[in-house]
């Protein structure tokens, strides 16, 4: 298992740990855990220990190597990597060529000190939760290989949770980073819409899109967001906080594991004011409509060339989506900024909103259906329940587990006004402490 | 009404030609199916009456 981020920064900052020996025993971890999980699609070793070789000569030179120096990362597939093909997950871009120069946001975290070690497996472009993809494999939950990592960050989540890496970029459409995170015990940010610079990754829904990244605790992905954004730490106690706890359909349907993970969470909150979320059913449709209008007309080309490269799992989904008449997505748009200034307004009242992340625990790889509640539902659209209908509003987001609760990992949301990042993170630094304490 | 099986191979055939997709015999039945559901997840936002001074903002 890897150091956290922040003490391998520390300590190759300060010379008492080589970047190169934090990147031999990143690929020594990937090389051994990789096999049975699959979150790797691509090793980029060689690169790797080229640039733990310039970190160690910045340090030894007495110059900054950056806040995350030698700290591994990998970056879902669908980030350039410079020399690389960029798959996103799909049959339908292998024959491309590979990428001439680094995404953006590889590029931001390598100047602060960061060293990429590979591409992680994803959902065919970015389109599903379950990372269980038929070109190059089914991501496995590191807590228990019978079930999925989740999507379509999978690999991010599982690498993290697995101790593959410390970090992991990817992306957040409709809950790709919150999901995952959820799934895996691991914690998951995506910043405000547009914070982080998308330059050089494949789009699934450009208006809905997230870049975003998973650590394995709010200090580590908000040492990320410190490095990317230059803000600083704020502190915040819990009881100067408001919490914002939804109610209706953000505590509805979901399983028992679920309801104790934001139960558990809430109780650490002792200033807590009810809110409900306006017509989620509705935010959650047009999310929908609007990723599968925007996707599908990413791909048109491609599916009227080659619709067999695509997975039989997401191949009817763009099929589909490039037939939905152009009302209902102008609908979707006129509704998604509606939706924002009724989210913004909730924020007059409350600093964060406190909801479940996923309605379940992960599912076992096969499992179409699950209960709740006595009733029978789809496991795939079932999952993004608690992360879809938001996302069209672009709020920062932390999501962090809940200890303790169930045999396997849960988390919960933080969400915040737009660009609170350090607020969010402020909150959520606490109530992972508050939360372990508990525990303990 | 949208919904019922001729409407949706309607649908298919009219919006497929629209976009020039040529969607294959084997590939009809579940797009079919896919558009069903997209029209179940898409209806509580159809059904939705946007209070008009924000929608026209």
């Amino acid at each position: 298992m890897l150091h956290d981020v922040s003490s391998i920064a520390e300590q190759v900052r300060g010379g008492d740990l080589a970047a190169a020996d934090v990147i031999e025993r990143a690929l020594s971890v990937i090389s051994t855990q990789n096999g049975a999980i699959n979150a790797f699609t691509t090793v980029t070793a060689e690169r790797a220990r080229r640039r733990a070789r310039e970190i160690d000569a910045l340090v030894a030179a007495g110059k900054d190597p950056g806040p995350l120096a030698g700290v591994p990362f990998a970056a879902k597939d669908l980030f350039d990597i410079a020399g690389v093909v960029t798959i996103a997950g799909s049959r339908v871009l292998a024959a491309n060529a590979a990428a001439d120069r680094d995404a953006a946001a590889i590029r931001a975290l390598e100047r602060a000190g960061a060293v990429l070690v590979g591409a992680l497996n994803m959902e065919e472009f970015a389109y599903g939760f379950l990372t269980d993809n038929a070109h190059y494999g089914r991501t496995c939950n590191p807590h228990d290989l019978t079930r999925t990592a989740g999507g379509s960050s999978g690999g991010s989540g599982a690498a993290v949770a697995a101790g593959m890496v410390p970090l992991a970029l990817g992306t957040d459409t409709n809950g790709s980073i919150r999901i995952p995170a959820s799934f895996c015990g691991v914690v998951g940010m995506k910043p405000t819409f547009g914070r982080v610079d998308r330059a050089g990754m494949v789009p699934l829904a450009p208006s809905q899109d997230h870049v975003g990244w998973i650590g394995s605790s709010v200090s580590d992905v908000a040492l990320a967001w410190r490095a990317l954004s230059g803000e600083a730490d704020i502190g915040k106690q819990l009881s100067e906080v408001v919490v914002g706890e939804a109610t209706g359909y953000f505590a509805e349907r979901m399983t028992p594991a679920a309801r104790a993970a934001l139960s558990a969470a809430c109780a650490q909150f002792p200033r807590r004011r009810a809110v409900e979320i306006p017509a989620p059913d509705a935010a959650r449709a047009a999310a929908y409509a609007i990723t599968s209008s925007e996707a599908s007309a990413l791909r048109l080309d491609d599916l009227r060339r080659s619709p067999d490269l695509f997975d039989p799992a997401t191949r009817y989904r763009f099929l589909a989506g490039a037939l939905l008449p152009a009302a209902w997505y102008i609908k979707a748009k006129q509704f998604q900024r509606w939706f924002r200034g009724q989210l913004e307004r909730l924020f007059e009242d409350v600093d964060v909103l406190l909801l479940p992340a996923s309605p379940m625990l992960a599912p076992r790889f096969g499992e179409e259906t699950i209960e709740i509640d006595g009733h029978t539902y789809p496991v795939r659209p079932t999952i993004g329940r608690f992360t879809q209908p938001i996302s069209s509003a672009g709020l920062p987001i932390v999501c962090l587990p809940v200890p303790g609760v169930a045999a396997l990992p849960i988390g919960v949301q933080l969400v915040g006004r737009p660009n609170s990042e350090s607020l969010v993170l402020a909150v959520a630094r606490q109530l992972e402490r508050a939360l372990a304490g508990a525990q303990a | 009404m949208i919904g019922d099986r001729q409407q949706l191979e309607r649908w298919l055939e009219g919006a497929a030609a629209a976009v020039n997709l040529d969607i294959a015999a084997p590939h009809r039945e579940p797009v079919v199916a896919q558009l069903e559901l997209n029209l179940a997840l898409i209806r509580p936002l159809l059904d939705f009456d946007i209070p008009a001074t924000d929608a026209s903002e």
